[in-house]
Formats: structure tokens, C-alpha cells, sequence
């Protein structure tokens, strides 16, 4: 047994090594002809173990590419609903990934069939084993590389692209503070976005973002120019839409696992490298649609000699960089693992706290915390405040004043709140300049205003009530007290608008919480902690009033 | 406001629709999970203490987060055996108005039960009118749905006041829009009052006790009643 694994690695390294040495003094042509050996090579010690080894019974294939010999097929994950790129059923699927695949196959000697794979679940299908390959819309990251085996050079390179209506004024990172942008979630570019002030609404896939376009739940969607380039072929689409602007090139890779398939990546590498010489990725690209900027760079960059090794593979220079979307740990982030690891030993949880494991989401939340706090706090005592105001200006004896407040009462308690923040929103931004301050003035000033249009004119009617009952002139404080209920009712309402700020871009915990799920990918514990954060802030409102309140009503009933 | 297309106004309109059907289908299912809440407050003991817990847990919960809570967690389809509904954004928002319409009802009910238990049929009918203030109430409150991109009127009016040019036109836009919210829910609010009275005006003597629960948000008559209840969109 141990002979004969001798044997097989010995026969890997001379295969290698004479399509080296064979093309060691080659030049430009020479170092094409070096890749092609290198390929022809590899596949026949392939072949020759497959010959050896298939079907024979404890004789396992040292690599996956004996394997996808012996059993004649390569079983490739694809997308199943991107389209250009990988659409329709699995035994049939189009786009430029499944052809890639075929070619790949064709090269092999074997055939191609292939499994429908998603963002979520693809590095994870190689991991189990269920697919040889993926060519999925894969983007190389750093962090990537450390789960699976990315091919080199890469067949694509994507960006991410805003696209909104045509008539929208957007051409840069200025305008998109307080826009509504759709993203899909788990998306490393969603941290850009957020860091540039712009909501994000989640969706789960791409197509859903070309519907919230149309039917206008967004100002602007984010996503894959690769994934944009099938709706704007649409020329309906494409007369009300429009690319707004570019950032993040991001490339992508076929990608194996990253142990046991050696031999497999490193044909594939070879094979990636033909296919950019010799115009196979173009051609494919161009017969599904696909943009081909980068592969006519990339055909230019591996036509260089310089740019092939002399073992036929290719020259770690000219190769493009994986992207690193490493966000920084926080300090405590193991420890926060390790209990998430423990909640999920012992009481069957799961518990993931992506707001307490990197230094750009713990910050986020922490400001949010803080920011919500300080809303609430104005709100609260805008809401306050305005109930006195309003409640004195409505028992005032002029005129004058008590017409103008009522009107104002009458359209606050007739407006919806999120209408009255967008128009605060607007009338601010017409005279003085967008920034987190302002929008949180707005805010404030706002929810004081649509609580204090209720409780208001209730303290008013209540000091009216006493007046009739008890004396000429009855002080607000008393009042104040007999409409107890109804302010404390308002108070509470105030704590509970607050996260409606985050609609006119106030960095409060809804939003903080937004962001980080937009790019941590986990929904589930980030939304409940948003809702128990905020539960609490209101029970802790309510148990404060209700206290105030019986303090206030204590003197009373004693008397 | 002369560059507001014709288009407006009839979406305007689809727009306030859909905030109607989203309140009616709330309060429906508000009814559905209130009503048993209140006859088991009614009942007392344990099974009643627990019910008043929850009534006060639902009372107290953000309606708004709750709407974005449930839209993130919700799938986008729902399956009861043979039938399969997705799960969208309206979903999403009459979900979380159900929180506070199951509360209102909760403690409206109650009170209205208290008052047909203590023979005064008349006063338990005022529930009628509480619960069609509270339709309109959820009328307003639906328009949370904006943030989430639900096409209900005020969704409707970001994106018309979007496409206009100037500020000037915009604010013009958003007061033409309050001055018609303040029509239609002041308009509703003197019909409801016009039932409340004419239920009361039938009434032969006064009301035995009977403050109402402390409620947060709608009406309460401990003090005078306010001018309208309070929004749940919080």
C-alpha cells in the first residue's frame, strides 16, 4: 500500500517535472506551449492512475481529478437564478458558468453535470463533497482562501454598481446620505454603503432587488454589476433605470476544496490560463452577455510571456489579489465565540452576536446604543415640553395665540408621523446642511410635536374642567396632574417612536442594527436584540411614569 | 407642483387603500387575539392575571420595531399544507399593528364586558365606536410601512416628492398630502363622536364606576377624553 503511494507521488512530481524541464529555455511561444504540456501532462499521470486504481477495491483516488476520471463526470455547482451567468434547471442550465463548466469538461474527456448551489450554501456543498467544483459567482476574498481553493487566474471580475431611476440626481457617495438602498444581505460591500449614510433595506436574493426597483421600495439598489447587466439589457428597464455609479472590483473564482483536490486545482489553474490565451472565456462570455472589459485585459496580461511560468503556469505577479473584507476583531470577540459556543452546548441556542465580534459593528452599536438613548431622552422631553407650551397657548385668553396652536394640534394629531419626519426632514435640509445632528433635532423636534398635539390640548381641556369645577385661574401644574394618564400615555408613545428617526438617517439602534446585519449575514439574534433593547426602554418609560405619577397623585388622595 | 403627474393622485388614492385594508385585516385579527385576552381578564384568577400581563406586554411593545423585527425574520412564504402565501411587507405591517390592535382590544372589550355584566347595554356598545377610532387610528399608523417600501399613500408621496425638483415644491406636496390625511381622519373622528354620543344620549342614568384600564395610546377616561387617540406606529 505505501509502495504504491510512493509510487503515484513520485509519478505526480516527474509528470511535472518534465513538462518544467522540457520548457525551461522557452520564450513567448515556447511558454504557451509550456502551459499546454504542463496540461497534457497532468492529465495523463491522471489517466494512468485512473487506469490503475478505478473500480478496484481498496483502492481509494488519491485526488479528486483520479476521481472525476474514474467516475467519467464533474459534478460542477452553478446558480440556478443569476442570470448571464447561471439560470434554469440543473440538467439543463445556461449562462457563461455552466459553459465555462462544459469546456472544462470537454477538456477532461468527461462529462459535465451539475447541482444548483447558493450563496449560502456553495462553499459549503464542496466542503461535504457534493460538488467537484463550483463556479457560482464566487469572489475572492482573503478570508475565503482559508475554506476552500480559489483558480487562478480568475474568469471574472465583478464591481458593485448602484442603479436607480434615471432622473435621480446621484453620481457619487454625496448623494446617497438618507437614501433608501436595497441590498441583499451578507453583501462586504453593505459596509460601504451604511458607512456613507445610506438605510438599507435587506433582501434575501438578487432578483428581488430588480422588483423593489420597480416597484419603487427603494431609491436605489446595490449589487454585482455582473448581476445588473441582464436587466439592463432590458430596454424597458434600461429607459427608466440607469448605473449610477461604481466601486469595490471584486474578482471571481472557480473554486475546489482545499484538501484532496490538489491536482485538480492545479489542472484547473493551467486550464483557467489556456482559456484566457486562447479567448475561450471571452467567446463564452460574449455568447451569454456577459461584460468582457476585464477578460480582454486578462487575455492581454496571460498573451505576455513574462507573465507564465517556465513550469507553464501562471506568474504570481500578474495575477489579480484577492480582496480582503477582513473586518478587525474586537478585543473580546473570542470570548463572545466561546459563549455562543457554549449557549449552544448546553441549552441547544443558537446565538450569534455579529455585533459583538468586530470592531466596525461594535462600534456601529455602540453608537446606535447611545443614539438612541439621546433620542429617546429628547423625545421625551420635546414631548414635554411641547404639552406645556401647547397646553398654555390653548388656555391663553388671546386669540391669537390659541388659533394658530389649535390649528397646529389639529394637523399634528391628523399626521402621520412618518409624513411629519420626512417634512421636518425636507424643510431642514432647505436650510441648513444634512448631518447627524440636524437629523436628530428633526427628530426630536418632531416627536415632541405629534405627542404634544394630543397630550396638549388634553392638559388644556382638563384645566378648563377645573376651571369650571374649582377656580378663575387654575395652575398648569394641576392640570398637568389631572391629565396625568393621558400624558404619561403620550410620553410613552414618545419612547416608542423614536426608532422611526432612523427613516431620515439618525444613527440610532435600528439603524446601527440594520447595517450590521446588512454585512454580518445574521438576522435573527441582531432583530431581537433591537427588539428587546427597545421593550425595555419603553418598560423602563412606563414603570418611571407610572412611579411619577403616583408620587405626583399621592398629596391628593391624602387630602 | 404644476410638474405633479396625473398618475399621482389615483396612486395617492391606491395608496390609501391599501393602508385601509391593512388596518381593516389588523383590527380583525386584533379582534381574533383581543377578544379572548378581555374575556379572560374578565374571568379572573390566574388564567386572567396572565392574560392582563400580556395585554400589558403587547401595550407596551414599538410597533415599529416590531415591524422591522418580523420582516427579518419572517419567510418569505408561509406554508398551511396544501396552500402556500408569501410572507411581504404588508404582512410584515399588519403583524406588528396587530400587537397594539390585540391590546386596544383587549382593554376595550373588557370594559365594554364590564359594563354589559353590570346591566348598563347601552355604554358596552360605545365599543363600537372605540373600535372604529381605532381602524382609523391604524389607518395612520399603517403608513410605518414606508420605511419598508410597502406602496401604501405616504409611500406614494416620498417617491412623487422624490421626482420633484425643488423644495418649495416638495413642502407644497407633503401639506397637500397633511391637509387630506387631516380631512379624513378628522372627518371620521366627528362620525365616531356622533356614535359615541348618540350611544350615550340613549343612556337612562350614568355609568356605574368604571375608569378605564390605563392605556397607552388609545383613549383612556380617566381625564377628559383627548381630541383622538394616540398612534401605535412607535
Amino acid at each position: 500500500m505505501l509502495l504504491r503511494r510512493v509510487r503515484r507521488t513520485a509519478g505526480w512530481i516527474i509528470a511535472l517535472l518534465a513538462a518544467a524541464l522540457a520548457l525551461l529555455p522557452a520564450g513567448a511561444a515556447m511558454a504557451a506551449d509550456a502551459t499546454d504540456a504542463a496540461v497534457t501532462a497532468l492529465l495523463a499521470q491522471a489517466r494512468a492512475e485512473a487506469a490503475q486504481g478505478c473500480g478496484r477495491p481498496g483502492a481509494a483516488p488519491t485526488d479528486r481529478l483520479v476521481a472525476i476520471l474514474c467516475a467519467g463526470r464533474i459534478v460542477v455547482g452553478v446558480k440556478g437564478d443569476y442570470p448571464v451567468f447561471g439560470v434554469g434547471p440543473t440538467d439543463a442550465p445556461t449562462g457563461f458558468e455552466p459553459d465555462i463548466a462544459r469546456a472544462i469538461a470537454a477538456r477532461l474527456g468527461v462529462t459535465a453535470t451539475f447541482q444548483h448551489v447558493t450563496a449560502a450554501n456553495r462553499i459549503a456543498a464542496l466542503g461535504e463533497g457534493t460538488v467537484d467544483l463550483v463556479i457560482a459567482t464566487l469572489g475572492h476574498t482573503s478570508q475565503r482562501d482559508g475554506q476552500v481553493r480559489f483558480i487562478r487566474p480568475h474568469y471574472f471580475q465583478s464591481r458593485t454598481v448602484l442603479v436607480g431611476p434615471q432622473p435621480l440626481p446621484v453620481g457619487s457617495w454625496n448623494g446617497l446620505a438618507g437614501a433608501a438602498v436595497c441590498v441583499t444581505v451578507g453583501n462586504n460591500t453593505n459596509a460601504a454603503l451604511a458607512g456613507h449614510g445610506a438605510r438599507l433595506l435587506l433582501f434575501d436574493a438578487p432578483p428581488e432587488l430588480v422588483d423593489a426597483l420597480l416597484l419603487g421600495t427603494c431609491s436605489l439598489a446595490a449589487h454585482d454589476d455582473s448581476f445588473f447587466a441582464s436587466a439592463l439589457a432590458d430596454p424597458a428597464f434600461a429607459r427608466r433605470f440607469a448605473v449610477k455609479f461604481g466601486f469595490a472590483p471584486l474578482p471571481w473564482g472557480m473554486a475546489v476544496q482545499r484538501r484532496g483536490a490538489e491536482h485538480l486545482a492545479a489542472l484547473l489553474d493551467l486550464l483557467s490560463l489556456q482559456f484566457h490565451r486562447e479567448g475561450v472565456f471571452l467567446d463564452l462570455a460574449a455568447r451569454n452577455g456577459a461584460p468582457l472589459a476585464f477578460l480582454r485585459d486578462q487575455q492581454a496580461v496571460w498573451r505576455t510571456p513574462g507573465c507564465i511560468r517556465s513550469d507553464g503556469g501562471p506568474a504570481a505577479s500578474c495575477l489579480a489579489a484577492p480582496v480582503d473584507s477582513a473586518l478587525p476583531p474586537t478585543p473580546f470577540a473570542a470570548r463572545v465565540e466561546a459563549a455562543e459556543r457554549w449557549l449552544k452546548a448546553s441549552l441547544g441556542l443558537r446565538v450569534d452576536l455579529p455585533m459583538l465580534k468586530t470592531a466596525p459593528a461594535w462600534a456601529l452599536f455602540l453608537d446606535g446604543l447611545v443614539n438612541s438613548l439621546v433620542m429617546v431622552s429628547g423625545g421625551l422631553a420635546a414631548t414635554f415640553g411641547l404639552t406645556l407650551a401647547f397646553a398654555a397657548a390653548l388656555t391663553a385668553r388671546s386669540r391669537a395665540l390659541r388659533l394658530p396652536v389649535r390649528l397646529l394640534t389639529l394637523l399634528g394629531q391628523s399626521s402621520p408621523i412618518v409624513l411629519l419626519m420626512f417634512l421636518g426632514y425636507v424643510a431642514a435640509s432647505a436650510v441648513v446642511t444634512y448631518s447627524v445632528q440636524v437629523a436628530m433635532l428633526v427628530a426630536v423636534l418632531t416627536i415632541g410635536l405629534y405627542n404634544a398635539s394630543y397630550a396638549g390640548p388634553a392638559v388644556a381641556e382638563a384645566s378648563r374642567a377645573l376651571q369650571i369645577q374649582d377656580a378663575p385661574k387654575v395652575p398648569l401644574q394641576l392640570a398637568v396632574r389631572h391629565a396625568g394618564t393621558q400624558v404619561l400615555a403620550f410620553l410613552v408613545n414618545a419612547a416608542k417612536c423614536s426608532s422611526i428617526a432612523s427613516l431620515i438617517g439618525v444613527p440610532e439602534l435600528l439603524d446601527s442594527l440594520t447595517d450590521i446585519a446588512s454585512f454580518s449575514n445574521e438576522r435573527v439574534t441582531t432583530f431581537t436584540v433591537l427588539l428587546l433593547f427597545y421593550s425595555a426602554v419603553v418598560g423602563v418609560v412606563v414603570w418611571a411614569g407610572e412611579a411619577l405619577r403616583r408620587r405626583l397623585e399621592a398629596p391628593e388622595a391624602a387630602a | 407642483m404644476s410638474a405633479i403627474p396625473a398618475g399621482f393622485i389615483p396612486a395617492f388614492l391606491a395608496g390609501l387603500l391599501l393602508n385601509m385594508s391593512i388596518a381593516g385585516a389588523a383590527l380583525l385579527l386584533g379582534l381574533a387575539c383581543g377578544g379572548p385576552l378581555a374575556l379572560l381578564r374578565l374571568g379572573g384568577g390566574a388564567p386572567g392575571r396572565l392574560a392582563g400581563m400580556l395585554t400589558g406586554l403587547l401595550r407596551v411593545a414599538p410597533t415599529f420595531v416590531v415591524m422591522f423585527f418580523l420582516l427579518n425574520l419572517l419567510p418569505p412564504v408561509a406554508r398551511l399544507g396544501p396552500w402556500s402565501v408569501p410572507l411581504h411587507g404588508a404582512v410584515a405591517v399588519v403583524l406588528s399593528l396587530v400587537v397594539y390592535a390585540a391590546a386596544y382590544v383587549s382593554d376595550t372589550a373588557l370594559e365594554a364586558l364590564r359594563h354589559w355584566r353590570a346591566g348598563a347595554h347601552d355604554l358596552s356598545l360605545l365599543f363600537l365606536p372605540a373600535l372604529a377610532r381605532a381602524f382609523f387610528v391604524l389607518v395612520m399608523a399603517s403608513s410605518a410601512g414606508a420605511a419598508i417600501g410597502v406602496t401604501e399613500a405616504v409611500t406614494v408621496t416620498l417617491r412623487q416628492a422624490q421626482a420633484l425638483g425643488s423644495v418649495g415644491d416638495r413642502l407644497l406636496l407633503f401639506g397637500a398630502v397633511i391637509l387630506c390625511f387631516t380631512c379624513l381622519l378628522q372627518g371620521a373622528f366627528l362620525g365616531v363622536d356622533r356614535l359615541r354620543r348618540h350611544l350615550v344620549a340613549r343612556r337612562p342614568r350614568p355609568a356605574p364606576g368604571g375608569a378605564s384600564q390605563q392605556t397607552y395610546g388609545p383613549l383612556s377616561a380617566r381625564c377628559p377624553a383627548p381630541p383622538g387617540p394616540s398612534e401605535p406606529v412607535s
